[in-house]
Order: C-alpha cells, then sequence, then structure tokens
C-alpha cells in the first residue's frame, strides 16, 4: 500500500487493486473461523477516517443532528423508451452445486459540522455454500468531509468538481466497496458473485480502472459477476422494469444491451457489463442486470441457472444479496448510536438541525408545496 | 437520564442501560434554574422507542437464525448502538416538589428537558424521621436500605394488608402485631387458620422476653357465664349470627331480665324459661332452637371456675399483649358466634373506658364478620378506640368504601386482573401505580401506601421473623 497521509498523496485504483493480492483477508474466507479482522478493512480508509475525525476537535463545539432518512443513494436514475424488445429466453434450473457470494456498501450521513459532514459506511460479504449461509460485515467507518478529505482522496490538483458532500461519500463508499469485491473475485474460484447495483464506472467517485481489474480477476478465477440492480428505472413506453418481463411465465433473461448503451456516450462514463432485464422467478419482479462484457450469453444463461437452484430467489431477488443489504445498511438507530458515539468521544453537543422553511413559515412550510 | 415527556402528573425519563433504576423507586429531577426539584416514583419501565430499533431487532433476528458470521467494527460504535436497543423509558409519577428541603405536595411545575439533573433519590430520609418515637424496621427499600417506620402511625387507623396466597401477608401482620406488643399496646387477632398461636416462640425454641401472649380456643378456655356475657352481646349475637327474629328478640329480653331478677341466670333455666313462657308457639321454637345452638357451641358454662373474665384478660394485655382467638376448625356459625360475642365485648368495655384502646387483626374476615360490622368497624368501633387490620387474599370481600377510609394499606403481589382492578380503587393513590408496581412485586415485596410512609408510596422486601409462622402452606412432598 502507497497511500501516504502525511504526505498527502492521492488514492490511485491501482493501489486498492494491488491490496488484494496479499489481504489476509483471503485466508478469513479460506477458513471461516481463523479471522484476522484488522485485514479486513483497508488500512488506508482506517487511517483516513482516523485523521478526519480528529479535524472534528476544529470543528466547534456543536454537532448539527441529520435526519435519519438521508441516506445517500445514487444509483442510477435511467429512463428509457423501448419500442421494440427481442423475444426473452428463459432460464432453466442449473442443479451444479455453485457458491454464491454477495456483496454490499452502504452510507449514511450522520451529522454536520462547522467545516463539514460526518457520514459511516459499512460493508458486508454474505457467501451461500450448499446451503450454508455465513458473512462478514466490516464497520461502520466514520468520516469527518472536510477539504482535509478532498486533498487526501484527490491530491491537491484533484477533482474538485465532486458534488459535496455526496460525491466524496460515493467515492469514500466506492473504495470500501471495491476492496471487498476485489477480495472476493480474488478468493473464490468457480463462483457466482453478486454486486449490488451496475458495471457502470468511469465517474470521479466511481472509477474504471478498479472495476475492469476486479472484473478481469473474478473472470481468471472462473468466477462469474453478476450486478443486480434494485432502482434503475428503465420502461418500456412508460412501463417499469420491474414490470417488465411480468407476463413471462418463468424465470428469464431480456437483452436490452443495445437500447440503454444508446443513452450512454463512450466517454467518460462506462458500461463495462452487458446489460439485461431479469426476472429470477416465476411470479417474482424484473430487475437489471450486469454482467461482465466478456462473458458469454450461455455462460450468463448458465450462472443465473445455478443461481435460481442454489440461492433461495424471493420476490425475484437473490437472498444472499438481500442479507447483504439488510447487514451493511444503517437503521435510525445505528445514526442515533453513532452520534451518540461521536458526542461521548468528541465531548460535543447534538443540536438539531435548523429547518428554515419551518423557522419562516410554521405549519405553512411543507417542503412538498410546489413553489 | 433525560426527561422525554410529561403528560399531567406522569413524567416519562429515558434511562441508559448502565443507569440501574427499578420500578417503585425515587428519582429527583433537579432543576438549577428554579432551584427546586422534582420528586418522581418509577412505576413502569419500557423500552424506549427509538427510532429504527424495530429493523435492528429484525435484522439481528434475521441474522441468528439464518446465518453465521463475524463482525469487524474497528471503531468500537456498536456497544453506542446495542445501548441504543436496550435504552429504557421510565413512566414516573410526580409525588411531589422539594423546595428549601421540604417536600410540599399537590404542587406541579415543568423542569427543564436540558438543563435539569436527574438522580436516584432516598426516599428512605423522609420517611425515616428521627423524631420518630417507636421505631421498628419493617424491611428494606432496594434490598439494602432500612425503611424505618413508626408503629405509630397505626394507632387510631384503619389498615389493609392484602395480596395474593403465600406472597407473605400473614408475615407482615406478625411483624406489625409483634412490633405494636414492644411498644406496649394489646392486640387481639381473630385467627381463622390457627397460625398465630405460637407468636411469642423463637424458631429456637426461647420464648419472647417482652408482651403477654394468649391463645383463647372456644370449648377450652373461651367459655362464659350468662351473667358475665351480659345480655346485649348475647342478644346480638343471637341476632346477627344465628337469626333471631325481632319479635323472638323482644321475648328473649323478657325472659334475661326476669331470670336475672329472680338471680336464676343460667343455662338449664333459660331453656327451663323458654320452654314455659306465655309467648306464641312459633317464637318459643325460635328462641329454643337458638337456646340449643348457643348449648352446642360450648362457648357458655354455668361453671364460674371454667369461665372466662373477659375484662380480666384485656386488661392483662393493656400494657402489651396479644389475645389470639384460635377459630381454626371452628364451624362458620361458631365462628360468627365468637366474633360477634367478642367485638361486643370489646365494645362494651372500651365505652366504659375499661380499656384504652385496642388493635385488632381480622384475617380473612369476611368469614366470620357479618356484612353491616365492616362500616361499623370503621366509623363507630373505630373511636372507641378499636384499630382494625384487616388480612385477606380477597381483595374484593372487603368492599370499596372501606378501601376508601383505610389509612394504610400493604399491597403484596396481584397478578388477577380482577384483584388489581379492586384494589387499585383505593384511596390516596392513583390506580396505575398500583396496577403497574403491585403486578410485578416478588414474594414478601409489598407496596406501602398511607400515613405509615408519609404517604410516599414504598416498594419494601418486608424484615424476615425470627419467630414460629405457621402459616406457611403445608406440601405432601418434600423435596
Amino acid at each position: 500500500m502507497t497511500f501516504n497521509l502525511k504526505e498527502g498523496k492521492g488514492i490511485k485504483t491501482s493501489d486498492i487493486y494491488a491490496s488484494f493480492k496479499n489481504s489476509i483477508i483471503n485466508e478469513f474466507l479460506n477458513e471461516k473461523t481463523q479471522l484476522l479482522k484488522e485485514e479486513l478493512i483497508p488500512n488506508f480508509l482506517i487511517k483516513l477516517s482516523d485523521f478526519s475525525m480528529k479535524t472534528m476537535r476544529d470543528s466547534g463545539p456543536n454537532f448539527i443532528q441529520a435526519s435519519p432518512e438521508l441516506e445517500f443513494d445514487d444509483e442510477p436514475q435511467l429512463c428509457l423508451n423501448i419500442k421494440e424488445l427481442s423475444e426473452p429466453i428463459p432460464i432453466y434450473p442449473n442443479y451444479k452445486d455453485s457458491t454464491i457470494i454477495a456483496i454490499d456498501v452502504s452510507s449514511v450521513k450522520i451529522g454536520e459540522t462547522n467545516n463539514g459532514v460526518i457520514c459511516a459506511i459499512r460493508g458486508a460479504v454474505v457467501w451461500r455454500k450448499q446451503g450454508e449461509v455465513n458473512f462478514f460485515r466490516c464497520g461502520p467507518l466514520i468520516f469527518h468531509i472536510t477539504d482535509f478529505i478532498i486533498e487526501q482522496l484527490y491530491g491537491n490538483g484533484g477533482v474538485k468538481a465532486l458534488e459535496f458532500p455526496i460525491g466524496i461519500v460515493s467515492r469514500l463508499r466506492n473504495l470500501l466497496e471495491r476492496f471487498i469485491q476485489g477480495n472476493v473475485c480474488n478468493h473464490f474460484k468457480d463462483s457466482i458473485i453478486l454486486f449490488d447495483g451496475s458495471l457502470t464506472a468511469g465517474t470521479p467517485d466511481n472509477p474504471t480502472n478498479s472495476l475492469t481489474q476486479i472484473l478481469s480477476k473474478a473472470k481468471e478465477n472462473g468466477n462469474i459477476v453478476l450486478a443486480i440492480s434494485k432502482t434503475t428505472k428503465i420502461g418500456l413506453s412508460g412501463v417499469k422494469l420491474s414490470e417488465l418481463l411480468k407476463n413471462f411465465k418463468g424465470p428469464c433473461l431480456l437483452d436490452i444491451d443495445e437500447s440503454i448503451r444508446a443513452l450512454f456516450p463512450n466517454h467518460p462514463v462506462q458500461l463495462l457489463g452487458k446489460v439485461y432485464a431479469t426476472k429470477l422467478s416465476a411470479k417474482g419482479l424484473s430487475f437489471r442486470l450486469d454482467v461482465d462484457r466478456k462473458i458469454s450469453l450461455k455462460e450468463t444463461i448458465d450462472s443465473l441457472g445455478k443461481l435460481i437452484v442454489n440461492d433461495i430467489i424471493d420476490q425475484g431477488y437473490p437472498d444472499t444479496l438481500r442479507l447483504a443489504h439488510i447487514l451493511s445498511s444503517f437503521t435510525a438507530s445505528d445514526v442515533i448510536g453513532i452520534q451518540r458515539f461521536l458526542s461521548k468521544k468528541f465531548k460535543i453537543q447534538i443540536v438539531p438541525k435548523i429547518n428554515l422553511r419551518r423557522i419562516l413559515f410554521g405549519p405553512f412550510g411543507n417542503p412538498m408545496e410546489v413553489s | 437520564m433525560k426527561i422525554y415527556k410529561k403528560e399531567g402528573d406522569v413524567i416519562q425519563i429515558i434511562s441508559f442501560p448502565n443507569e440501574i433504576v427499578e420500578k417503585g423507586d425515587y428519582l429527583l429531577i433537579e432543576d438549577p434554574i428554579v432551584d427546586k426539584g422534582l420528586l418522581v416514583q418509577v412505576i413502569d419501565i419500557q423500552f424506549a422507542n427509538v427510532p429504527g430499533v424495530f429493523e435492528d431487532i429484525l435484522r439481528d433476528a434475521v441474522l441468528e437464525e439464518e446465518i453465521e458470521g463475524e463482525n469487524y467494527d474497528p471503531m468500537e460504535v456498536s456497544s453506542q448502538i446495542s445501548i441504543l436497543k436496550d435504552t429504557k423509558l421510565l413512566v414516573c409519577r410526580i409525588r411531589g416538589v422539594l423546595s428549601n428541603g421540604e417536600i410540599v405536595f399537590g404542587m406541579n411545575y415543568l423542569p427543564s428537558r436540558t438543563l435539569s439533573r436527574i438522580i436516584p433519590y432516598k426516599i428512605e430520609n423522609f420517611i425515616n424521621s428521627t423524631s420518630r418515637s417507636r421505631p421498628f424496621q419493617v424491611g428494606k427499600i432496594r434490598g439494602e436500605a432500612e425503611l424505618i417506620l413508626d408503629i405509630k402511625a397505626l394507632d387510631g387507623k384503619l389498615n389493609i394488608v392484602t395480596g395474593k396466597k403465600g406472597t407473605g401477608k400473614s408475615h407482615l401482620a406478625k411483624l406489625l402485631i409483634l412490633n405494636l406488643v414492644k411498644y406496649g399496646a394489646p392486640c387481639i387477632i381473630f385467627d381463622i387458620n390457627g397460625e398465630y398461636i405460637n407468636l411469642n416462640k423463637k424458631k429456637t425454641g426461647e420464648t419472647l422476653k417482652f408482651g403477654k401472649f394468649i391463645t383463647l380456643t372456644p370449648k377450652i378456655n373461651m367459655k362464659f357465664t350468662l351473667s358475665q356475657a351480659k345480655l346485649t352481646p348475647v342478644l346480638n349475637m343471637m341476632i346477627y349470627s344465628l337469626d333471631l327474629p325481632s319479635t323472638s328478640a323482644r321475648v328473649f329480653i323478657k325472659i334475661w331480665r326476669e331470670l336475672e331478677r329472680r338471680g336464676e341466670l343460667n343455662l338449664a333455666s333459660l331453656g327451663e324459661a323458654i320452654l314455659k313462657w306465655d309467648c306464641h308457639e312459633s317464637v318459643r321454637d325460635a328462641l329454643y332452637a337458638r337456646y340449643n345452638m348457643i348449648i352446642e357451641s360450648g362457648l357458655f358454662t354455668d361453671n364460674i371456675n371454667e369461665s372466662l373474665d373477659f375484662e380480666f384478660l384485656m386488661k392483662s394485655i393493656s400494657n402489651g399483649g396479644v389475645v389470639v382467638i384460635n377459630l381454626k376448625n371452628q364451624p362458620a356459625m361458631i365462628r360468627k358466634m365468637i366474633v360477634e360475642l367478642t367485638l361486643n365485648k370489646l365494645t362494651e368495655l372500651l365505652s366504659n373506658w375499661k380499656l384504652q384502646a385496642i388493635f385488632l387483626f381480622a384475617e380473612e374476615a369476611h368469614l366470620y364478620l357479618r356484612e353491616t360490622y365492616w362500616d361499623d368497624i370503621v366509623t363507630r368501633m373505630r373511636h372507641l378506640g378499636i384499630f382494625a387490620t384487616f388480612i385477606t387474599n380477597q381483595p374484593d370481600t372487603i368492599q370499596e368504601t372501606i378501601y376508601r377510609q383505610a389509612d394504610n394499606i400493604f399491597l403484596f403481589n396481584f397478578s388477577n386482573e380482577h384483584d388489581l382492578e379492586v384494589v387499585s380503587k383505593a384511596a390516596k393513590i392513583d390506580s396505575e401505580t398500583i396496577k403497574k408496581i403491585v403486578k410485578e412485586l416478588p414474594p414478601h415485596y409489598c407496596l406501602i401506601i398511607g400515613d405509615v410512609v408519609n404517604n410516599f408510596p414504598v416498594v419494601v422486601k418486608v424484615e424476615p421473623l425470627e419467630f414460629e409462622t405457621m402459616g406457611e402452606t403445608r406440601f405432601f412432598f418434600k423435596n
């Protein structure tokens, strides 16, 4: 690991990938009972968290409470108008044993200080092998997002165009997510690895390089990465993606790659996967599925056949991914707990957020109102 | 601890798991701005409704059932999140305002939510007054602090001890009796189960060095001559216990006076006179039937040597002692006759100032006390000097009016909703306190309400006794 906070050197995505190879997370995954926890989160993130939290002391005695519902969500929102579709391809069960691994990372805003925003991130890996389910959860890691963090992430002349603080939080979340994804792809062999979201990259918070390397490593180890997105809005003449394959009787796959690709310019955002709509159970919902472009359609259908046999599919969604999401996500009490932790550790007073509309207009300050 | 909400005289307080608070405990909410404190009592402890806690618990449940795994929390934040799940909501009743070292009742104010400091308050400091002249330890509060009451708080008062079977009611009654005797008070006990007969004997076999303890057993050492019993007690016994009609009662008075005039007031003459008296056949039959019952009761005798001088007996305990009237194994009718006769005799002695006052302990009084006596005891007899303590495991056998007039109530555990509903109507305290606290009291713990605790309801673990209790449930299986 070359990252050095004192020198203020920026984190390169190649550094992240380099850390996969020798990570002790591999040992954890080899033998689930032998955990070396200190290596389960990249050291540079722990250090970054630690250094950023030290800047709390300069930010005054007050800490403005954030509403717990303000969880960051930057899933891509695409609205397509697909006029003609090809016929969905049926997915048949494949009864060959396969390990299913799911990864999810969540972030949440904890509050505001005089010179920044506090957020927390947490990651989870869940794997199901021959019916047995295990998990590993790391975090929460707390960050005080100030100019200091931006400098550490992007260097002095780095990107400053990120939307503050959402872009920074996304970057931190992405760093942890890619680290865990990299370790999983590096360790597991001949498995199905489920990512939450899409295989889209090329934004400042989500660089292309790291994802490319992760996918490459996965392929090298015989793994198939399936990125399943819950929130992407794709419609067929106004029909939601979740309803798209409703009329098809069984599990199926629909190629919508060209339609999606048409909406994206080649630069900077890149679709590293081939985009499908898929339905994994007869009465389930359909979701956007991104599969590594280097994986053939046959391999994709084959892996989906294994997924529906080796995992539990509830309402069309894989259970391991559901569990990973449950494990990583922050509840309101998590947020309150972290606020309490901060208030005790840094001796700061938690104050409620001022609602300007409420102050000015009282009960008439309804933010739902169209101005 | 922090104030969460105040509605009327109920204050809700948020408390963290490391703050040990139990139901019944007192807290002082100190408000530095107004320089006074609100004294509140915890009546219920609930989980605080922390936002997101449902999702947290659901997540824990899912994880526990479905999967195994490890958490790595480098900043050790999880402990703070876990604390939130166990955060408690203390539902408290305002009991008074502490101002300049004095507690003011009925006063109320809104303390500062942000500045108030909430601390446990030792209510025993107010109850255990050093000025008390006749102190006795009733038990311990919070398992450590001694609760010292003044036995004088029972003087002239009506007390109720109630709770379900096996919770320690009789035990407390014995503790009260022994302390009354210790301070020179006379007591009389209607002992329905024969459990007070060894009250003066320690478990080691030793006998108490204070007070006089006498057990009266009907037919054995509790017999009266007619002249000792006197007309009014005997007549009342016949009317109220044996349902003698009023017409027959009038004839009975004439017969009694005639026999008195002739100097022939004895059982044989009474029977003979009833048979020969010039009256209607139905009156004669009614009187003779009651006469036969009197004879069968064994309560009366013509032998002066075996008769009981009740006045002398009562005087003998006037400086501290107990008369236990053993009603065990007595038929219901005889029990009622004994109680009627005893209360009449006591009333007579008190009316004539031959007795200063007496503390009456009545276990399961509904089994022998006639309906009209309840009100009589709490009104007329109380003024004469009979200070009753009713002990029962069936609270609905005591009328609501009695509860309302009770000065002190000692409540042991009740789990039955109906019983709780009955006792919650007790005066001097809100029904919610009783329902919330009493339902969860362990055996030998009791909630004391009333004058004896300066009107601060207190949960106390009753002091163990070193005497033969005799009231413990008998079991078949030994182990």
